[in-house]
């Protein structure tokens, strides 16, 4: 193994960690296979933009590995006419943080939990195909606070047919250091039989 | 060979006399002397083009696929009952994308969703080795006359990340714009579906298209 790729929101990040570079799971993982911590993940990032700047980035930079950690199916990727790149939450931060734009809008006329799933779904079918056409390896994770939603049936899944995410058990809203231990595992574990 | 054919009201032959022996699918199967399917709909958007043709692909492949992306602005959305409902801005039926459109969209958004399509529909195709033909037909008159808008002068990665694809613009290659080229456009309408004589064009293009692959 030479390289290794984690691509997620915050709970790949090690958001609420105290010292979120040495105790993040990515971390754990590639201190086991000897490799850098090369962790490309955002806090409050949208599943379109975690599929988007990993396909992006991966482009560029190839990996053996990618280690790809999908986000809440609620948020939601808008992009100004100018072409900025905002990531929505349906989170009251977020609606102080985007509050000049028609993010409020959004979720109180267009989203719908169908709607989340779908491009939920679709993302994941992007990402697998893009993965599939490069003969590029990779781990999908979801975390358990959001995974009723991703085992609901909708069109896209159907079509995906690809690798089940492993789920990332989680008590809160971020992972502490001992659940980002049990994490590393669970990937080392998954990388360990892509890798036989 | 099988043929598929996917898009919007373009390959459909809608305004046509008799679509079924003038569009641009049947002409191009004529000259292969190849069987085909048009699984085209009028109004569609490219979340739905794409899927749909997916999903049709995965249960009967064939050995060469049309694929018409269509009008940026059109999107498929999902009700809460899980079923698909299509939205564009020249025909709102109701509040939501009334709100969609005024407050939402904006066409950056509607850009990139057109060219992340076609990216995840090229990665699809390449995993599975099929071979297809990417055309576009963003047929509104605005975006025939100011392609920079959109695509020449576009902002966003997704874009980027397609420019490594051989799609063809079909207005600006086979068509021309309607002031112009009047006789390739139903009733000579700004924008408007390709007449028998717009199709021909359409069937000539792609036929030189497929001789190359």
């Amino acid at each position: 193994m030479k390289s290794l790729c984690f691509s997620g929101c915050s709970i790949t990040w090690g958001s609420e960690l105290e010292n979120p570079e040495e105790d993040r799971y990515s971390r754990i993982v590639s201190n086991h296979y000897g490799v850098i911590d090369n962790n490309i993940s955002l806090r409050g990032v949208s599943k379109d933009d975690i599929v988007r700047r990993t396909i992006k980035y991966i482009d560029k930079n190839p990996v053996d590995i990618i280690i790809m950690q999908f986000t809440y199916v609620s948020r939601y990727q808008w992009i100004s006419g100018k072409g900025k790149l905002y990531d929505w939450t349906p989170s009251i931060r977020n609606a102080e943080m985007f509050k000049d734009t028609p993010r409020k809008e959004y979720y109180k006329h267009t989203y719908t939990n169908h709607n989340g799933i779908e491009n939920a779904w679709k993302n994941i079918f992007l990402f697998d195909r893009y993965c599939k056409s490069k003969n590029q390896k990779y781990v999908p994770l979801i975390n358990n606070h959001h995974a009723h939603f991703y085992e609901q049936d909708c069109n896209w899944k159907k079509l995906c047919k690809c690798q089940v995410p492993t789920v990332l058990s989680i008590q809160k809203d971020h992972p502490s250091v001992e659940e980002h231990k049990t994490i590393a595992d669970q990937v080392v574990r998954r990388i360990d039989e892509l890798t036989v | 060979m099988n043929l598929l054919f996917s898009g919007c009201s373009i390959t459909y032959g809608d305004e046509l006399q008799n679509k079924f022996m003038e569009r641009f699918s049947k002409l191009v199967s004529d000259h292969f002397a190849a069987r085909h399917s048009n699984l085209s709909e009028c109004g569609i958007s490219n979340d739905n083009i794409v899927r749909r043709t997916i999903d049709r692909i995965d249960k009967i492949p064939p050995d060469l696929i049309i694929m018409q992306f269509t009008v940026h602005q059109r999107i498929e959305w999902w009700s809460e009952d899980g079923k698909p409902h299509g939205f564009t801005p020249q025909r709102i039926k109701d509040e939501t994308q009334r709100t969609y459109y005024r407050d939402v969209y904006t066409d950056t958004q509607g850009a990139e969703n057109l060219w992340k399509n076609m990216f995840l529909f090229d990665c699809y195709c390449k995993e599975k080795g099929l071979k297809y033909i990417p055309l576009v037909a963003d047929h509104f008159d605005l975006i025939i006359k100011h392609p920079d808008k959109v695509f020449e002068k576009g902002i966003g990665d997704w874009r980027r990340l397609c420019e490594d694809i051989p799609y063809t613009f079909l207005n600006q290659t086979c068509l021309g714009t309607s002031e112009e080229f009047p006789e390739n456009y139903a009733q000579g309408v700004r924008g408007g579906h390709p007449t028998a004589l717009g199709h021909r064009s359409i069937a000539d293009k792609i036929i030189k298209l497929i001789d190359a692959i």
